[in-house]
């Protein structure tokens, strides 16, 4: 299976796919017109990795400076994939990155977290300079 | 008659920094609107909760502002007013732009419904949305107005002029206080 990485844009996020070590990183901004078509093919991408979920150990790392709601909800999408990931035999965690004064994100985090439920979702606050 | 820029300039000496603009509010458009206010917060701005919090609620208004014209586009025009301004002790995030009638009556129902809610039914509320399946017909989650009343933690205020029977002019305001910040 082939990795999927696609490069940050100014309204969307850098995304790296690894089927082979399992790192899942989405990082950047996500604020474009049509979110719906940018996430599509990071949802076709882990329905594909599904076949080969078994005994894999997923680690997703989302780390957003900023995302509008319409990409809230295909976050929400990705997030549900990993729990099917997970249902389908794979180890999973999400890490959601959050700067230590940034409360709205980790709101949004804890949002996510009461949504999901049966998944390890992490809110991690990324190291100051 | 020529216009007289001095004395708009003088007018505007007492804020900080004011952007307004009338025009097309395509994705285009409130992109560039984005990217001035972006730059302008880096060096204005200190604290960087406040920066990163007016930033995201610019973008949440302006982008909400583009997608509810387009139901319009033939009739009223794709055109709609984006203003932004800077004082010393807040900031004002203010969108404008026609609507129908039967539009009106449920964007009053909308915030009227979102503002009378409490801090935790207003989060409650988000996430049922942010659960629910789809789209709207727009593109939208239906989660802006919700979103931008939980990030400014303040009732989202309103306003409709009518023009006639049929068609008003809708403002959107939003008020985010400047924290102070010390100076070592």
């Amino acid at each position: 299976m082939e990795s999927l990485r696609i490069e940050k844009t100014l309204n969307t996020p850098f995304v790296h796919l690894d089927p082979d070590t399992g790192k899942l990183e989405i990082k950047g901004r996500s604020v474009p017109e049509n979110p719906l078509e940018f996430y599509t093919p990071i949802n076709e991408w882990l329905e594909r990795f599904k076949a080969q979920a078994a005994e894999r150990v997923l680690s997703l790392d989302v780390e957003l400076e900023y995302f509008n709601t319409s990409s809230s909800k295909c976050l929400l999408d990705v997030f549900k994939k990993m729990v099917q990931l997970k249902n389908a035999g794979a180890a999973v965690e999400i890490n959601w990155w959050c700067e230590e004064f940034d409360d709205d994100m980790i709101e949004a985090g804890k949002d996510y977290q009461d949504l999901l439920g049966n998944i390890p979702f992490n809110i991690r606050i990324i190291a100051g300079e | 008659m020529k216009k007289d820029y001095s004395q708009v300039y003088r007018e505007m000496q007492d804020e900080n920094f004011i952007l307004s603009y009338k025009g097309q509010v395509g994705f285009v458009q409130i992109n560039s609107l984005l990217r001035i206010i972006e730059d302008r917060l880096e060096t204005a701005e200190q604290n960087p909760k406040t920066r990163k919090k007016v930033y995201n609620i610019a973008t949440e208004c302006y982008q909400n502002l583009s997608h509810h014209l387009e139901k319009h586009s033939e009739e009223i025009g794709t055109k709609g007013l984006a203003v932004f301004e800077a004082y010393q002790d807040k900031y004002v995030i203010a969108t404008g732009n026609y609507v129908f009638k039967d539009s009106e009556e449920k964007i009053r129902e909308r915030i009227d419904y979102i503002n009378s809610l409490s801090k935790e039914e207003l989060r409650e509320y988000h996430k049922q949305l942010l659960a629910s399946e789809g789209f709207s017909e727009k593109g939208t989650a239906g989660l802006g107005f919700v979103d931008i009343a939980r990030k400014s933690e303040g009732n989202l205020r309103y306003e409709f002029s009518h023009l006639d029977d049929n068609l008003a002019f809708f403002t959107l305001k939003v008020e985010i206080p400047r924290i102070e910040t010390k100076q070592e």
